[in-house]
Formats: structure tokens, C-alpha cells, sequence
């Protein structure tokens, strides 16, 4: 039993999901729904649309090389079964997936560093363009023409 | 209907196009006549380009031209070289040049590299053809 790949959307398809596709010259093109099918119908290019792994990789927004994707991969290398091996394989995958996961993290705490400062300004930018709907402009107006008294004051005792 | 395709928009002209010009329609993106871009990229290569054409214009009377004026990149047979000496200068036909000569092709690969999957092992490949002469 092998699980797929989708062409389009990198999705697993299980056996007996899915649809095969196979042109003409002889190359096989999987797929794991009737999205994607149509997608690649259209002759979409699945780098250019926004809802695929493709996409998320050329754009800088998931992790594209590490080597933990070195462990998985399609192999058409019989392997006899053994059953130590099968063993040490089975332990190895939880310890890879941990390390995998907390370098994916690192990699989202990376990409998402600047964005609380720029959150901060734009919600900064926002009270003062709509201070108006906090205090009432003729309120405003009041404390201003008080400053100024203020500050005149200020200005004669000095 | 699939995006691509679309009707004529007109009843009584089975198969006709509604409008002349091409390049502004909503959809024009969409158009899927061409053949499949990484089999033409791969046509489209110096080493392949001069068998590819040889190929495309075999004498055949029923293509426009007798199937002398083909363009590769768009898969458009004219009538003469004027006519594809014309489309040559669209900007339609060279930005879909430019597009399949600067961008790599997309593979199965690449979709399986976007699931964590690292590139295919084929395992050990065929003696080499000295190796089974000695």
C-alpha cells in the first residue's frame, strides 16, 4: 500500500481516494479530490494558487529546506522486512516528528517577529484618526481652548 | 461549464466567437488551447527545438498554411509567414514565451517536496553498458 501524493494541493490520498490521470506520454498524475482535478483542468499552476503547499513553500511561508524532510520520501528500493529494523524505524518517527514540529515553530515565531510592533502602530493609527467617536469633537475643542489658556499663563508668569 | 470554455453568446452561430478582440476578455487567462506548458517548455529547449518544429510542420492539407506555420509556444498553425510573422510581434504570444522560458516547469515533485517528502530514492539503477561488456 503506498499514500499518495496530490499534484496539486501535496494533500495524502489513501487508496481508493482520489483520482489518477495518466497523459498520454506515459506521466501519472495524482489527485486527491475533484478541487484539484479541475484546478489542474484549467491548467492552473498550482504554485500560483494560494490554497496549495506549492504556493505556501515559493512563498517563503512554510519551511522548504530542512533535513528533516530527508527521512520521507517515495522509494522504489525493495527493503526485506526486519523486524529490529522495522523497530528502531518506528521509534525513530516520533523523535523526527518532534524535532520537525519545533523547527517549524521556530520558523513561525521568525516570521511572525515584526508583526505585534506593526499591530501596536496600526491600532495607535486608528485611535488617533478616530478619536472623534471617543470624545465628541466639541469636547476636544473645550480641553484645546484650555491648554492654551494654560500655556498662555505659563508663557506670562515666566 | 469549465472556466475555459466558453459559449458564443449569440444564438444561430454555433461555434462562433461573439467578440473580435481576444485580449480583453474576463477569462482570457483561463484559456486552456494551448498544450501543457512543461511539455512545451521542454520543446522549447535549444537541443529540442529544431526536431519539435520538423515535427509540428509535416505537410498535412487539412492544418491552415498545409501546416507549414506553427508556433510553438502558443500551438497555432497560420496561413502563411506573414500571418505568423504578425503573431510573433503580439504581446500575447511573447509574454507566453517569456513565461516558459524564465519559469521552471511544475512537477509532481515539487508538490511532494510541499508535503515534507524529500526527493524520490529509485534505489540502485542499471549496470552501465561498459560495465557489462568487461
Amino acid at each position: 500500500m503506498r499514500i499518495e501524493t496530490c499534484y496539486v494541493c501535496s494533500a495524502p490520498s489513501y487508496p481508493g481516494r482520489g483520482i489518477t490521470f495518466v497523459r498520454n506520454d506515459a506521466k501519472v498524475f495524482r489527485f486527491c479530490r475533484s478541487k484539484c482535478h479541475k484546478a489542474f483542468k484549467a491548467k492552473l499552476n498550482p504554485r500560483k494558487l494560494r490554497w496549495t503547499k506549492a504556493f505556501r513553500r515559493a512563498a517563503g511561508k512554510e519551511m522548504s529546506v530542512d533535513t528533516t524532510f530527508d527521512f520521507e520520501r517515495l522509494r522504489h528500493r525493495p527493503v526485506k522486512y526486519d523486524r529490529e529494523l522495522m523497530k528502531k524505524t518506528v521509534r525513530s518517527m516520533e523523535r523526527v516528528q518532534q524535532i520537525k514540529e519545533a523547527r517549524e515553530k521556530r520558523f513561525w515565531d521568525k516570521r511572525m517577529e515584526g508583526n505585534k510592533k506593526l499591530e501596536e502602530q496600526r491600532d495607535l493609527k486608528e485611535v488617533e484618526q478616530g478619536l472623534d467617536l471617543i470624545v465628541s469633537p466639541l469636547v476636544q475643542k473645550e480641553q484645546q481652548k484650555v491648554t492654551k489658556k494654560v500655556a498662555q499663563r505659563v508663557a506670562a508668569k515666566a | 461549464m469549465p472556466k475555459g470554455s466558453r459559449g458564443t453568446g449569440r444564438k444561430g452561430h454555433g461555434g462562433g466567437k461573439s467578440r473580435t478582440n481576444k485580449d480583453h476578455r474576463m477569462d482570457s487567462k483561463l484559456i486552456t488551447k494551448h498544450r501543457w506548458d512543461d511539455i512545451v517548455q521542454k520543446q522549447l529547449r535549444p537541443e529540442n527545438i529544431e526536431a519539435a518544429t520538423a515535427e509540428a510542420t509535416t505537410l498535412d492539407p487539412d492544418k491552415p498554411g498545409l501546416g507549414q506555420f506553427f508556433c510553438l509556444s502558443c500551438s497555432k498553425y497560420f496561413i502563411n509567414a506573414k500571418a505568423l510573422a504578425e503573431h510573433s510581434a503580439t504581446s500575447k504570444h511573447r509574454r507566453r514565451l517569456k513565461m516558459l522560458k524564465t519559469t521552471k516547469p511544475y512537477t509532481h515533485e515539487e508538490a511532494m517536496a510541499g508535503a515534507g517528502k524529500g526527493a524520490p530514492d529509485h534505489g540502485i539503477g542499471r549496470p552501465r553498458v561498459e560495465q557489462m561488456e568487461s
